[in-house]
């Protein structure tokens, strides 16, 4: 046996379980917020707008894109073929490379 | 005999019928491929229990002897594969059947020739008739990509042929090479030849070889006509071409690398290297994405990183975690692109801002995006989290630093695909108009989603899966089937 799927199959129980509680709470709570009107939003002594605090998701992935300077990467694939033709005959030289000083 | 086999033959011949049928009607076209492909569910899904209880089964072509005749081999891993795909294929011809009005003579001729090939490669045991199938899986693969004559789908498709040309010559090369030097064309002949060639050419063959099949299977760097291809071409082709069409890439790598040249260290180490940098360079594509066919055709660099990153560890439950994540990623990227495919259906772009503003999503298709998402980023009760996990924990055995690679890339996954997932069916409450799917859309989703969810809350099944794959990679058992 190359895993025993036992313990696979206890965590995913396991993840089901808390999942399952999750949802459960939720579904309760959910009656009592969801028709309560917003409160007064005070933060480090200034009353906020509700659209000052409410960070679009797209927004959210805009900082892990820059954080990961994903933009360079996109960049590279700028639908050149010849880039991209370059690139095919690069990484076969490196196998080639690779294989001839590995093998022979 | 081998059964299954023979469902290359139904394919073919539906890719001639369906343009004979044409020429009175185009009404009854999609029935043809559609009958072809359960025919081959039900030929391969009878050569299963014959391959997984009593061993792998050879069978020659026109009683040639191996290995002057061409070798027909049916054993865990292909069968397995082949079953995988003739569902798939199967689910997207009967997405095709509303999805594609105009042409589709020669869209089901085109599809049925792709099917073809891909079963062709996973049974035939001659690397030219590898190459032939592959050929075959090339130029029907090119005429999909190009099928709505667009710019965009013109542009990709000539890309496609043109750096697809390059691979196959390099392919062809490889092969013609090994002819060369060990004067024989079967893979298991060739895997007891190979040891007592010494000198460069067998390298040069390998390498030539192996940089031919990375195209096809999307690898870091030969991966750039992928985003192009997909994003071309009408959503059930990309699932195909993501599904099988790249798959056939992966496996055709591993029987080459495994069965061939008995798996060197050093190739191994080159499967590894690039599988890692495929992993996290795809991701990254991935995330920078605002077009969600390009998103997720990136993705699909990213995940068969994690295929050969595992598989270049070189030890049991790697190669095991491989070849479950394979199966896992056919149905998980043929779900996301026909879940994809349906937004797409109605809407007027591919970018995910502007599909918000134009389709009014349903329940179905919402779901089994989400159910995508999360299956592709690993999270548990889905299927991805199975394969993952061995991913992870094959790696942390050998090197964690692979591990924390591996995780990282996951949760750029979660993170492009929650994007897209927001972008396309949480921004869209008020506008669009809203999409009424048929049956014939409507059942392939359910499908998919049912096997994601079983094959992830029953962890046994992949994993006994994986490990009677396993055993198709042996060269002892593989070349005593072949040669008897």
């Amino acid at each position: 046996m190359i895993y025993d799927a036992n313990m696979l199959q206890q965590m995913i129980l396991l993840f089901a379980l808390f999942f399952a509680v999750s949802l459960a709470i939720y579904m309760a709570v959910r009656k009592e917020v969801t028709g309560k009107k917003a409160g007064r939003i005070y933060v480090g002594g200034e009353d906020l707008r509700p659209d000052d605090v409410n960070i679009s998701p797209l927004d959210f992935y805009a900082s892990i894109e820059r954080t990961l300077r994903v933009k360079r990467v996109v960049s590279l694939h700028n639908g050149d073929l010849s880039r991209y033709l370059m690139w095919m005959i690069i990484g076969m030289a490196v196998f080639m490379i690779i294989l001839v000083w590995g093998m022979v | 005999m081998i059964y299954g086999f023979y469902a290359v033959g139904v394919f073919l011949a539906s890719a001639f019928l369906t343009g004979l049928v044409s020429i009175k009607s185009d009404k009854y076209v999609p029935h043809i491929p559609i009958a072809a492909s359960l025919v081959a569910v039900l030929l391969t899904a009878i050569t299963l229990p014959r391959v997984f209880f009593w061993g792998a089964v050879r069978m020659q072509m026109e009683e040639w002897v191996a290995p002057i005749g061409i070798s027909i081999v049916a054993d865990t891993l292909s069968v397995t594969l082949a079953l995988i795909t003739t569902i798939i294929a199967f689910l997207v011809l009967l997405f095709s059947y509303r999805y594609i009005s105009r042409n589709s003579a020669k869209y089901y001729s085109l599809l049925s020739l792709m099917f073809a090939g891909v079963l062709g490669i996973l049974y035939t045991g001659d690397i030219f008739n590898m190459f032939v199938f592959f050929e075959v899986l090339s130029v029907s693969s090119y005429g999909l990509v190009a099928f709505y004559r667009n710019r965009v789908s013109l542009e990709a498709g000539i890309k496609y042929l043109i750096m697809g040309s390059v691979a196959t010559s390099m392919l062809l090369l490889g092969v013609a090479m090994l002819y060369g030097v060990a004067g024989t064309v079967n893979m298991a002949d060739l895997a007891l030849k190979l040891p007592s060639i010494g000198g460069i050419v067998p390298a040069v063959a390998l390498a030539l070889i192996m940089a031919g099949i990375a195209l096809k299977a999307g690898i870091f760097p030969f991966h750039a006509w992928i985003a192009d291809a997909y994003e071309g071409a009408p959503s059930p082709v990309s699932a195909a071409l993501s599904g099988i069409g790249i798959k056939a890439g992966v496996y055709a790598m591993l029987r080459v690398v495994f069965i061939v040249f008995n798996a060197p260290a050093v190739v191994l180490d080159i499967l590894l290297v690039f599988g890692v940098a495929s992993m996290l360079i795809g991701a990254l594509l991935a995330l920078g994405q605002d077009n969600l066919k390009r998103m997720l055709a990136y993705s699909s660099v990213s995940q068969i990183g994690y295929i050969f990153m595992a598989i270049g560890l070189g030890t049991a439950l790697g190669t095991a975690a491989g070849l479950l994540h394979i199966v896992n990623h056919m149905i998980i990227k043929s779900l996301l692109f026909l879940s994809a495919g349906t937004v797409l259906w109605k809407a007027k772009s591919t970018n995910m801002k502007e599909i918000a503003n134009t389709v009014r999503t349903t329940p179905l298709m919402t779901y089994s995006f989400l159910f995508g998402v999360l299956a592709l980023a690993g999270i548990p009760l889905f299927n991805g989290f199975v394969s993952k996990w061995l991913i992870y924990v094959a790696s942390f055995e050998k090197m964690p630093l692979l591990t924390v690679i591996a995780l990282v890339t996951s949760a750029i996954t979660l993170a492009y695909g929650l994007k897209a997932f927001y972008a396309v069916f949480l921004s869209n409450e008020k506008a669009g108009t809203k999409v009424v799917m048929p049956l014939s859309m409507k059942i392939p989703l359910v499908v998919l989603i049912v096997l994601v969810i079983v094959l992830g809350v029953v962890p046994q099944i992949g994993i006994w899966l994986a490990e009677m794959m396993s055993g198709s990679l042996d060269l002892s058992l593989y070349t005593g089937v072949v040669l008897g």
